[in-house]
């Protein structure tokens, strides 16, 4: 049996860069040795040799298989170490695992993507996706939210996203000095006023669990149902395929079903948005 | 019953003797009698050695199926990955003897899990296309048992190798696999034809037990509709009540023959660099589903006793089209607080009255 054919065993791959995003995150360029084909949304167990795996969503185009992009906040034990390694280091990759984000749901509309810190990452690569094909969508109107400018990720693509036929892009930061000139407050304050047309949208959220719960009370708010909502769900994982029990939300397993969620399905179980 | 398969007459001699003959394939487990704390007795299963021979117990061994079939603490992987494919199969037969139907019918729930779709878990298809399972009767059950509330019955329908009934002096021995024929045939010395009285000795005896188990558990009805009780009940303060006496031990979890939870973790390997090992674990546990940061979907300890009950009444019906549980009644044996989800399910029924 070889290792490809057991689940619990990653694959090799090695650190090509190391991209310094933040003070706390970082983007690790991964070749592996054996391509891995992936839709944009889904994700990744990465291995620290010996230390562990923890899920990462590439933030790399799905259409760029030979090198990996995965966008990491330092945050416990396997991402501090993950933030540790070098150019040439060598780290483990099971997956892809669950169904990515429902492009094809997403032709033909007004989409809206909310990003809320380290969330953008993963959005990243559906962005390329959206951009890649950008006459099949009527729009993609971007939010991003961090909690300060130095907390921003992708700050050299903005400009480039934004100058994209059909794609416009707001940042706000919680907080800032004086240097900064544009949009403080929280993500949901640029949600306020949004010229969408919400009937003919799809909005598409990731971010920490507190910002996806404020993001979707907003969303309804302003007149999204829930079926028009999909959500980045966080729960812990460990094996990925739907065996180990841990990521549910009501009967669908995130790693199988997710990790990105329609609203209407999930709303109503216990703890969608944990604690 | 399937008139098609092949049956026969099997003494206690010759089935010893047949243990003879599929110990040369592989190693053998049977239930051997244990006084236990309470001055009862308990069934747990051992290898079959010199000296050691099958105990028919009318009852369930102590230890649920799984067990044979993924160990609680096992090595699943090993890297960096090996250059050429390397043979990871054991090939080795194991038989188990003297399962009863509530544990045979947990690897509906557990094949659900671990055979599914392009992520098949290896390591248990290889154990479970390698166990000749040997399935028996029950004619003794107990307080605990409501494999008849779960919708099973105290004797084994479909899914074995073997099956036998007891009846006098020796059993009733039926083939339910193509294996399983092979081997009456090859052993064919061993087995006489069944007479029509031993046939309905055989048919008394499932239906005496039956009914002793429905008297068992007359009090409770655990409620045609559990998926849809549970869902109208999901956050009612009953659960509160029934929580209060869990001690978090995870007994009820561990012995539950369809409970598979497990976490994966890397360590030093022994002949390769690392390697990962996949350990049971809990939902009970705070620690199951804690992350990074501190937070936890199931942060109190209601959620996650109440997880249980959701997780095998309602959400395997919805993935799978059947429910998680098989009536052994581990988890009522083994609790420290004395919860029995009968009870459970018996009170969320009661204040449920007239709303379905
Ligand atoms: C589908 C998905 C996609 C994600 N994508 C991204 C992404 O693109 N970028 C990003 O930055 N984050 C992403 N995350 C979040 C990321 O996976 C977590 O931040 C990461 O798992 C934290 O791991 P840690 O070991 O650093 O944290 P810790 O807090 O150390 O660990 C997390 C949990 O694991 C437990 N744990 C830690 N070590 C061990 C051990 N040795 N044995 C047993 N338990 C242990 C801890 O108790 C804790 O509950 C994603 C999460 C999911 C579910
Ligand atoms: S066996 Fe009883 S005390 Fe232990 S975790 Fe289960 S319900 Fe709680
Ligand atoms: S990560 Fe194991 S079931 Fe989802």
């Amino acid at each position: 049996m070889s290792n490809s054919q057991n689940p619990y065993a990653p694959l090799n791959g090695i650190v090509e860069q190391v991209i310094v995003e933040t003070p706390t995150i970082k983007t690790l360029m991964v070749r592996p040795d054996t391509q891995i084909p992936f839709r944009a949304g889904q994700f990744m167990q990465l291995t620290v040799p010996g230390v562990g795996e923890a899920p990462f969503t590439p933030s790399s185009s799905p259409n760029r298989v030979e090198l990996l992009d995965f966008t990491i906040l330092d945050t416990g034990t396997v991402t501090h170490k993950l933030h540790n390694l070098n150019k040439g280091d060598r780290v483990g990759l099971r997956g892809p695992f669950g169904k990515g984000y429902p492009v094809d749901k997403l032709k033909g509309k007004e989409v809206l993507v909310v990003g809320g810190g380290v969330g953008l990452a993963p959005l990243r690569s559906l962005l390329y996706v959206l951009f890649d094909e950008i006459a099949q969508f009527k729009r993609v109107s971007i939010k991003y939210g961090a909690r300060s400018p130095q907390d921003l990720v992708y700050k050299n693509s903005f400009e480039k996203w934004s100058s994209i036929d059909n794609v416009d892009f707001t940042v706000t930061v919680d907080g800032a000095g004086p240097e900064w000139k544009g949009n403080t407050g929280v993500v949901t304050t640029i949600l306020d006023n949004i010229d969408i047309k919400i009937s003919d949208s799809i909005a598409v959220v990731c971010g920490p669990e507190i910002m996806l719960k404020f993001v979707t009370l907003k969303l309804i708010d302003i007149g999204y149902k829930a079926e028009q909502i999909y959500l980045s769900m966080n729960r812990r994982m460990s094996c990925g395929t739907g065996k180990c029990g841990r990521c549910n939300i009501g009967p669908y397993y995130l790693c199988k079903d997710g990790p990105d969620m329609n609203y209407a399905l999930i709303k109503d179980y216990p703890n969608v948005f944990g604690m | 019953m399937n008139s098609d398969r092949k049956i026969a007459f099997l003494s206690d001699d010759n089935f010893e003797k047949l243990l003879d003959v599929l110990g040369r394939k592989g190693d053998v487990y049977i239930p051997q009698a244990f006084e236990n704390r309470t001055g009862g007795l308990d069934y747990p299963y051992e290898r079959r050695s010199e000296g050691k021979t099958f105990v028919y117990a009318g009852y369930r061994p102590s230890q649920p199926l799984k067990t044979f079939m993924f160990s609680g603490r096992m090595k699943v992987a090993e890297y960096p990955a090996p250059e050429s494919a390397r043979s990871e199969s054991s090939e080795k037969f194991q038989v188990i003897a003297g399962v009863a139907a509530c544990d045979l019918i947990s690897l509906k729930s557990l094949d659900a899990v671990f055979l599914q779709d392009e992520f098949t878990d290896i390591f248990y298809k290889d154990k479970r296309d390698n166990t000749v399972l040997i399935t028996a009767d029950c004619s003794e059950p107990r307080e605990t048992c409501f494999c008849t509330l779960a919708g099973n019955a105290p004797y084994p329908k479909n899914g074995f190798d073997l099956n036998l009934s007891r009846i006098a002096s020796g059993f009733i021995i039926e083939a339910g696999s193509g294996r399983a024929e092979e081997i009456m045939n090859q052993n064919a010395q061993l087995f006489s034809p069944v007479k029509m009285e031993q046939l309905s000795a055989r048919d008394n005896n499932r239906a005496e037990t039956t009914r002793k188990v429905e008297e068992i558990n007359k009090d409770y009805g655990l409620s045609k509709n559990r998926h849809k009780l549970l869902e109208i009940q999901r956050e009612c303060d009953e659960w509160y009540s029934h929580v209060r006496t869990c001690i978090e031990c995870g007994a009820c979890l561990f012995s539950c023959p369809t409970c598979h939870c497990f976490l994966l973790y890397d360590q030093e390997g022994d002949s390769a660099e690392f390697q990962r090992v996949k350990e049971w674990d809990a939902c009970v546990y705070a620690g199951y589903s804690k992350m990074a940061g501190g937070g936890s979907p199931r942060f109190g300890l209601m959620e996650r006793f109440r997880h249980r009950y959701l997780h095998k009444f309602e959400y395997y019906p919805k993935n799978f089209g059947f429910e998680a549980c098989t009536g052994c009644g581990r988890c009522v044996e083994g609790c420290m607080g004395n919860i029995d989800m009968r009870k459970v399910f018996k009170a969320l029924d009661q204040i449920t009255v007239g709303v379905r």
